[in-house]
């Protein structure tokens, strides 16, 4: 079983990994026209069409990028078919991801139909044998792409209502928790600690999936909360290295410029090389930092009604208290400095000591 | 002995090429020859060649994702190893797999 979830996992990480420079591209490409209209007091840019201004120029160029944020399903489920039964699943994939956009089943939708396209795009590859060699030709390029597509289909009807049902609740509830000071606090809190639990890992990448459906979902102030812990962490250990730069060995000393800079731009994993010093400790003062500075910026009011990414310089498409982002950067990356330097060893030379030999584990292929 | 292998991570920007250096730093101190391909979010860098393939002996794969090219390595003694252990201990890493592929455990 628990095999079974952790190749689940790289399954779906595959998807991800395949959608991760789309949706950053599309989503800067919304962004960053949407910042010019801001500046100029530009919001809505309907108006525009015809005009022959360059407010419909820009307003094209948005499009091209929601174009790209509409595939986010698309491209996920497609690379999670790919990455379960290689070529021969592709196709059902990308179908089920676009019937989930289409039917509203959103996200859920999307993976839920991207692994029945896959398993069953494998199944058929194993099991499916002729003797005939023309059947066998046959059955690559008519019998799997069918059956697979047949399978999406039957399983898409059945799982219908309940997931249109339980996606549009889901959205509905987030949208909810995203847009009422309470709620949108805790809702911030999670998503910052998510980020900090692992820069990088499955679970960060988790909160990164969600956060990124729902910007496709047209809900965008989780984005922010994010971005704040994203920032907030890489830029802690960046000033504990600026603060006190005896604390840290050369190798480290010479990582502070490279997270500053991963800060800026937005990068967590910018943080990983100081957390490997102490990995437990520090992974706690992580979280605490990341979801006290995403939950400061959600108090403070700090929310957005254009796609969001981006790193520090992100506040500018924080379309409400900007300011309140900042704060919360500021405030998580103090945080984790303090704590990097009360409670973080960085100068030992600590190669090969984490592990014993037994504890190394490794699957044959 | 020659060693290869791949390193591969869902954003593909950290640690992909975190894993490849320390295990490639490692496998050098170690005194193997070894090269470890990225599949990052820049598709496949120091990439492996057919020949480099068929003469190895050991093969790491750091990732548990889907990779490219993985026929390259039919028929080799195939590794699949969590890409933190790959970070954190690469020489202990690559010293067991060496054993168990040359037969110990």
């Amino acid at each position: 079983m628990k095999k079974i979830l952790s190749t689940a996992r790289g399954h779906l990480m595959t998807g991800i990994s395949w959608s991760i420079p789309m949706i950053i591209g599309a989503g800067m490409l919304v962004g960053i026209p949407s910042i010019i209209g801001l500046m100029f007091g530009v919001t809505s840019w309907g108006e525009f069409a015809g005009t022959g201004t360059i407010w419909q120029f820009l307003e094209l160029i948005r499009n091209v990028g929601w174009a790209g944020i509409g595939l986010f399903n698309v491209v996920l489920a497609g690379f999670i078919a790919y990455s379960i039964a290689d070529k021969p699943a592709i196709g059902a994939g990308f179908i089920a991801g676009y019937f989930a956009n289409q039917r509203g089943t959103g996200f859920l939708g999307a993976v839920v139909l991207a692994f029945v396209a896959g398993y069953a795009a494998k199944y058929l590859i194993k099991k499916m044998n002729f003797n005939n060699q023309y059947l066998q030709q046959i059955k690559g390029v008519v019998f799997i792409p069918l059956l697979t597509v047949t399978a999406v289909g039957i399983v898409a009807a059945i799982v219908d209502t309940p997931l249109v049902n339980l996606n549009l609740g889901l959205v509905n509830w987030i949208r909810m928790m995203s847009e009422s000071g309470t709620n949108s606090l805790l809702l911030a809190v999670i998503i910052g600690a998510m980020i900090a639990a692992d820069l990088g890992g499955p679970i960060n990448k988790a909160a990164f999936t969600a956060v990124t459906a729902l910007i496709a979902e047209g809900i965008f102030t989780p984005a922010v909360f994010m971005r704040v812990a994203i920032c907030a962490i890489p830029l802690g250990y960046a000033l504990a290295v600026f603060i006190k730069k005896d604390k840290f060995s050369n190798d480290l000393q010479g990582q502070g410029i490279g997270a500053f800079v991963m800060s800026l731009v937005g990068i967590t994993e910018g943080a990983i090389p100081f957390v490997l010093a102490n990995p437990l400790k520090l992974t706690i003062i992580n979280i605490i930092g990341g979801s006290v500075g995403a939950g400061l910026a959600a108090l403070l009011g700090a929310a957005t009604e254009i796609p969001m990414f981006g790193g520090v310089y992100g506040f500018l498409a924080v379309t409400q208290n900007s300011w309140a982002y900042l704060v919360g950067v500021l405030a998580g990356a103090l945080i984790v400095c303090a704590g990097a330097l009360a409670f973080g060893d960085f100068n030992v030379k600590k190669l090969d000591e984490s592990a014993d030999a037994d504890e190394i584990v490794f699957e044959e292929l | 002995m020659n060693i290869v292998g791949i390193a591969a991570c869902p954003a593909g920007l950290a640690h992909t090429p975190m894993a490849a250096s320390a295990l490639t730093k490692a496998g050098k101190k170690l005194g193997y020859n070894i090269k470890i391909e990225q599949q990052g979010v820049m598709g496949q860098v120091d990439k492996i060649t057919a020949e480099e393939a068929t003469a190895a002996d050991l093969v790491i794969i750091a990732s548990d994702q889907k990779l490219e090219g993985m026929d390259r390595f039919e028929g080799k003694k195939v590794y699949r190893v969590n890409i933190n252990t790959c970070i954190s201990s690469p020489e202990k890493t690559i010293e067991k797999l060496v054993s168990v592929a040359q037969g110990g455990n």
